[in-house]
C-alpha cells in the first residue's frame, strides 16, 4: 500500500470538521435539519479551501440511511460507498474533462433514473468553469426544474466564468481564504493525529507559504515530515523549502539602510550560492518592508504574521525608518519581482534591485540636505544683496517694530520680492493688515491669497532678513479661496537654486552625488 | 539499501528524496522548478529508475533491465510527455528523444510551437484507469508543465488530486508563478537550484570528454547545463573578441566601424547568433558592476577578458550599468520578436554610449 498523503486521509468528513468555513457548513447544516435542501448549490473560492470537499459531505448528509442528517453517520453502506467513491447515487464529475454538449446531453438522459440506494441522485460538477458554453445552455432547463429526486452541486475556483443565467438557478456560496492562524491550528491538529512533534515556528512558516489554502499548507507539511521524520523543527523548514531566515533580512535592511553596496553584492552571491529562490526571496523581503511599514503606521503588532521573537526588533526598525522610505522600498521591490522574472539575467536584475534599494536616498538625509541647502541659501541671499547693494544698504536700525512701522515698509519689501517674484509681489501689494504682536504679522488676502500660504516660508524669510528681526506671517484668505495656488513659478526660482548652488562646492557635490533635482 | 549514491545531484534534493523514499512518504505528485539545465528532467528519470529499479544494494543501479529501459525511454510504466505541437508524428517524437536517450541533460529540439494538449491529458487519463504493466511503480514526467494549455491544465486536476495507487506524476517547470493556482496547490513543489562548478564539470566529464578548462563557459552560460552541452566543442572567443571591439567602437563613437562591425556578424549564425552577442555584452557589463563596487573576483564571468573589463571599468567610472542593461535588454526581446538586427544593434550602439558616461582615461581604445 502506497503511501496516501495528508490532504486525502484528512479529508473532513463532517460539516464541523470543514475549517474555516463555518458560514457555509452552518448554514447547510441548518437547511437539511430544516428540510430545506435546494436542487442546485454553487460553491466558489480559491485553491484548497474545502468546495470539492463539502460537496461530498453534503451528498452523504442526504444520502445517509438516518435520513438526511446534518451529521452523517459514516457507518451506513451509502455513506461508506460515497467515502470510497463507488456510490451510484453520488456522480461525480470532472466538468475539465467532460465539458462538450454530448456529456451534458448523455447526464439529462440519465437524470430521469430514481436513486438507487440512498434518497437522492447527487450530481457533483468540479471544475464546472470549464464548461463550453453550449454545454451551459444545455443544463439551464434541467437546473432550473430537476426531477425531485435530483441534488446539483457545481464547484469552482473560478465563478466569473460561470453563465450569470446558472448563477441565477443555483444557490451560491463564497468560501473564504483561511487566515493564518486557523491553517496553524488545524495542521497542529493533524500533527497531533499523526503523533508527529513540530514546532511552533515551523508550523507558523508553513503556515505563511500556504497562502490561505489548506491543501497547500498539508502538502508543504506532508512534503517537510518526508524530510524530517516525526521530529520537525523550524530549521527542517528552512532546509526543506528553502525558505530564508529572518535574520536575513534583518542583515540585508541595515546594509540597505547604511548604503554598503559591496556588502550587498557579496550577500546577493551567498543568495545564488545556497541556492534561493530569487522570486521567494524577494517576496520575502517584500512581506519584511510591509510588517515594518505596519507597525510604523499602526503600531499593532496583532495584524503582522510573524512569530514573537520578531516584534521588537521590527519595532526598532520601525523607528528608524520613514513611512515614505518604506513605500518607496516596497515600490523598488515590487518592480525587481517583475523584472526578475522576465529577464534573461534573473540574478543580474536580482542584484540591481538590490542597489537600487540601497541607493534609494532616505527622507531623513533629504531633509537633513534641504536644511542645509536651507542654511547655505540664506548665507548665499545674504551675500548677494549685500554685494549688489552695498553703497545703498546701511545696517538696519530698528529697534521696534510695529505695525505701521511694516505698513510704511511694506512696499519697501514687496518691491524686493518683485525683484524675484514679479506675480507674487502683485499678490502682496493687495495684502491688508490685521495685527502685528512683535513676532507675528496677520494678514489677510483675497482669493489670490493661497499662493502667499504656499510660499509662506520663503516670504518670511525674506521679510525677516529685510528687518533684520524675525518676522512670522499669519496668512488669511478670504473665502472663495477654493483654488490652491499649487503651480510654483519655477523658472526664477530654480535660477536662484543653481546661482546658489554653483556658488558653494559643497552643495554642488551633493547635488551631483545624490542626483539632487534642485527645486 | 542506498539511494543516489552514483549521481551528482544537489544536496537539498539528494536529502529529501532519501527520505522521502525511506520513510515511505512518497508523495503522488511532485511539482519540479527551476531555471533551465539544473537537471531536473535528468531527475525525474532518475527516480523512476530508482523506484523501478531491481538491485539489492543502491538504487538506481543504471544497470538492470528496468533502468535500462527507462533510460532508453522504452519502458511500458514510465512515461516522458513534453509539449510539442499538434501535428507532431511518432517517428519526430522517437528523434526528438534520441537526444534525451544519449544525455538526458541535453536540451530536447521542438520544432514549432510548444502546447500541452487535452488530447494528451485525456490518454493520459485513459491510461491511469488500468493497472502497472509491470507491478511496479507507474511514473508519468511532463516536461515544459508552462505549456498546459487552460482545457488541459483543468482537466488534469482530478487525476492529480486523486491518482491511482502507485502512480507517481512529476511536473517540471522553469518557472513557480506559470502554474495555474489549482495545479500547484496539488503537488510537492521541489526547487532545484543551480550546480556548482564543481558539479557541472562532473557531469560534462560523463557524457563528454573535454580536455580545456571550461570554467569560463560555464559562467557564461550561467551555471545551464542545457546550454553548456549546447555549446561546448563552439567556444566564445570569436563572440568575445566581437563584443570587445563593438564596445570600443562604442566608447569613441565611431559608428562607421560599429556598422562594419554588425555587417561582419550578418551571415554568421542569424537571431541565435546576436542574441548570443548581447548574452555576452551584458555578462561585460555586469563584470563592470561588480568591479566597481569591488566585490569578489569569483563573480567575474569573463575570466579570459578580466584585463580589459578592469580597464574598461576604471575607463568609465559614471556608467550607468542599470540603464545599460535595460537597453541591451530591450534589443534582445526585440531581435527575438523578429526586428531587424542591424537597426536594432545600431540603436543600441547610439543608446549605450549616452549612458557610458565621460571617459576617463581609455588609452587603448583611443
Amino acid at each position: 500500500m502506497s503511501y496516501v498523503v495528508i490532504a486525502r486521509r484528512w479529508r473532513p468528513q463532517q460539516f464541523d470538521e470543514v475549517i474555516g468555513q463555518e458560514h457555509v457548513s452552518k448554514t447547510l447544516s441548518n437547511a437539511i435539519a430544516n428540510q430545506r435542501i435546494a436542487h442546485a448549490y454553487i460553491f466558489s473560492g480559491p485553491r484548497g479551501v474545502g468546495k470539492t470537499t463539502t460537496a461530498r459531505i453534503l451528498a452523504k448528509a442526504v444520502n445517509c440511511e438516518k435520513g438526511p442528517t446534518p451529521t452523517p453517520c459514516n457507518e451506513c453502506a451509502s455513506c461508506k460507498a460515497i467515502t470510497r467513491g463507488n456510490s451510484l447515487d453520488v456522480l461525480e464529475i470532472d466538468g475539465a474533462s467532460n465539458r462538450g454538449i454530448d456529456e451534458i446531453r448523455n447526464l439529462r438522459e440519465k437524470i430521469r433514473f430514481a436513486p438507487s440506494m440512498g434518497k437522492y441522485r447527487v450530481y457533483i460538477i468540479d471544475e464546472v468553469h470549464m464548461l463550453t458554453k453550449e454545454a451551459f445552455n444545455a443544463l439551464l432547463k434541467t437546473l432550473e426544474e430537476p426531477p425531485e429526486h435530483v441534488i446539483f452541486i457545481f464547484a469552482t475556483t473560478e465563478i466569473h466564468r460561470v453563465p450569470a443565467t446558472i448563477l441565477s438557478r443555483c444557490q451560491r456560496f463564497d468560501f473564504r481564504r483561511m487566515a493564518v492562524r486557523t491553517i496553524m491550528d488545524h495542521l497542529k491538529h493533524i500533527c497531533e493525529g499523526d503523533k508527529i512533534n513540530v514546532e511552533e515556528e515551523a508550523l507558523l512558516q508553513i503556515a505563511k507559504k500556504a497562502d490561505g489554502s489548506m491543501r497547500d499548507a498539508q502538502s508543504i507539511l506532508d512534503q517537510i515530515i518526508s524530510y524530517a521524520g516525526n521530529e520537525v523543527k523550524f530549521e527542517d523548514v528552512v532546509q526543506a523549502l528553502g525558505v530564508i531566515h529572518q535574520d536575513f533580512f534583518f542583515k540585508l535592511t541595515e546594509l540597505i539602510k547604511d548604503a554598503d553596496i559591496k556588502n550587498i553584492i557579496l550577500s546577493a552571491n551567498q543568495i545564488f550560492e545556497t541556492g534561493y529562490d530569487l522570486n521567494e526571496f524577494l517576496l520575502g523581503l517584500e512581506e519584511h518592508f510591509r510588517n515594518i511599514l505596519v507597525l510604523k503606521s499602526t503600531g499593532m503588532a496583532n495584524l503582522i504574521d510573524t512569530s514573537e521573537l520578531y516584534v521588537d526588533r521590527y519595532k526598532s526598525l520601525a523607528e528608524e525608518f520613514s513611512e515614505n522610505d518604506l513605500i518607496g522600498y516596497l515600490q523598488v521591490i515590487g518592480e525587481t519581482i517583475n523584472a526578475v522574472k522576465s529577464s534573461q539575467q534573473p540574478q543580474l536584475k536580482f542584484e540591481l534591485g538590490l542597489i537600487k534599494l540601497a541607493k534609494l536616498p532616505q527622507t531623513t538625509q533629504i531633509e537633513q540636505l534641504l536644511e542645509k541647502i536651507d542654511l547655505l541659501k540664506k548665507k548665499a541671499d545674504n551675500s548677494l544683496t549685500t554685494s549688489a547693494n552695498a553703497v545703498r544698504e546701511e545696517p538696519q536700525k530698528t529697534p521696534e517694530l510695529s505695525l505701521d512701522y511694516i505698513k510704511d515698509r511694506w512696499s519697501v519689501l514687496v518691491d524686493k520680492i518683485a525683484e524675484k517674484r514679479a506675480s507674487l509681489a502683485e499678490v502682496l501689494k493687495k495684502a491688508e493688515f490685521l495685527a502685528f504682536d512683535g513676532k507675528k504679522l496677520s494678514v489677510s488676502f483675497n482669493s489670490e491669497g493661497a499662493i502667499v500660504e504656499g510660499e509662506k516660508s520663503w516670504i518670511e524669510r525674506v521679510i525677516s532678513s529685510e528687518l533684520n528681526h524675525s518676522v512670522r506671517l499669519s496668512v488669511k484668505v478670504e473665502k472663495s479661496a477654493g483654488k490652491k495656488a499649487k503651480k510654483r513659478e519655477e523658472i526664477p526660482k530654480e535660477e536662484i537654486m543653481k546661482k546658489i548652488v554653483s556658488k558653494s562646492e559643497l552643495l554642488h557635490k551633493l547635488v551631483d552625488e545624490f542626483d539632487l533635482e534642485v527645486i | 539499501m542506498e539511494y543516489f549514491k552514483e549521481l551528482v545531484l544537489q544536496n537539498r534534493i539528494k536529502d529529501f528524496f532519501q527520505k522521502s523514499i525511506q520513510n515511505n512518504r512518497l508523495a503522488h505528485a511532485y511539482l519540479f522548478y527551476g531555471g533551465e539545465g539544473r537537471g531536473k528532467e535528468a531527475f525525474a528519470l532518475n527516480l523512476a529508475k530508482t523506484l523501478n529499479c531491481q538491485s539489492d544494494t543502491h538504487r538506481p543501479c543504471g544497470e538492470c533491465a528496468n533502468c535500462q529501459r527507462i533510460s532508453h525511454f522504452n519502458h511500458p510504466d514510465v512515461r516522458f510527455l513534453f509539449p510539442a505541437p499538434k501535428n507532431l508524428k511518432s517517428d519526430q517524437i522517437k528523434k526528438i528523444i534520441q537526444t534525451k536517450v544519449k544525455n538526458p541533460y541535453a536540451a530536447l529540439n521542438i520544432p514549432g510551437g510548444k502546447n500541452i494538449s487535452i488530447d494528451l491529458i485525456r490518454e493520459l487519463k485513459e491510461e491511469a484507469k488500468f493497472g502497472s504493466f509491470e507491478g511496479g511503480y507507474r511514473v508519468v514526467i511532463i516536461s515544459g508543465a508552462e505549456y498546459f494549455s487552460r482545457e488541459a491544465a483543468n482537466s488534469f486536476l482530478k487525476l492529480l488530486e486523486e491518482p491511482p495507487e502507485q502512480f507517481i506524476i512529476i511536473l517540471i517547470s522553469e518557472t513557480l508563478h506559470a502554474i495555474i493556482d489549482t495545479i500547484r496547490s496539488r503537488c510537492q513543489p521541489v526547487y532545484f537550484p543551480e550546480f556548482t562548478d564543481e558539479q557541472i564539470i562532473q557531469i560534462v566529464s560523463q557524457y563528454d570528454n573535454v580536455d580545456r578548462d571550461i570554467k569560463p563557459l560555464i559562467r557564461m552560460a550561467r551555471h545551464n547545463l542545457k546550454r553548456i552541452f549546447a555549446i561546448l566543442h563552439k567556444g566564445y572567443a570569436e563572440q568575445k573578441e566581437w563584443v570587445y571591439q563593438f564596445l570600443r567602437a562604442v566608447a569613441v563613437e565611431n559608428y562607421f566601424h560599429i556598422n562594419e562591425l554588425i555587417e561582419s556578424v550578418r551571415y554568421k549564425g542569424g537571431q541565435a547568433y546576436y542574441l548570443e552577442l548581447l548574452n555576452i555584452l551584458s555578462s561585460w557589463f555586469q563584470d563592470t558592476l561588480h568591479i566597481g563596487y569591488e566585490s569578489l573576483d569569483n563573480q567575474i564571468i569573463n575570466i579570459d577578458l578580466n584585463e580589459s573589463v578592469q580597464r574598461f571599468a576604471q575607463s568609465f567610472p559614471n556608467v550607468q550599468v542599470d540603464k545599460i542593461i535595460e537597453v541591451i535588454e530591450k534589443a534582445y526581446k526585440a531581435i527575438e520578436n523578429n526586428a531587424h538586427p542591424i537597426l536594432t544593434l545600431m540603436n543600441l550602439g547610439i543608446e549605450m554610449r549616452g549612458l557610458l558616461g565621460p571617459l576617463r582615461e581609455l588609452k587603448e581604445a583611443t
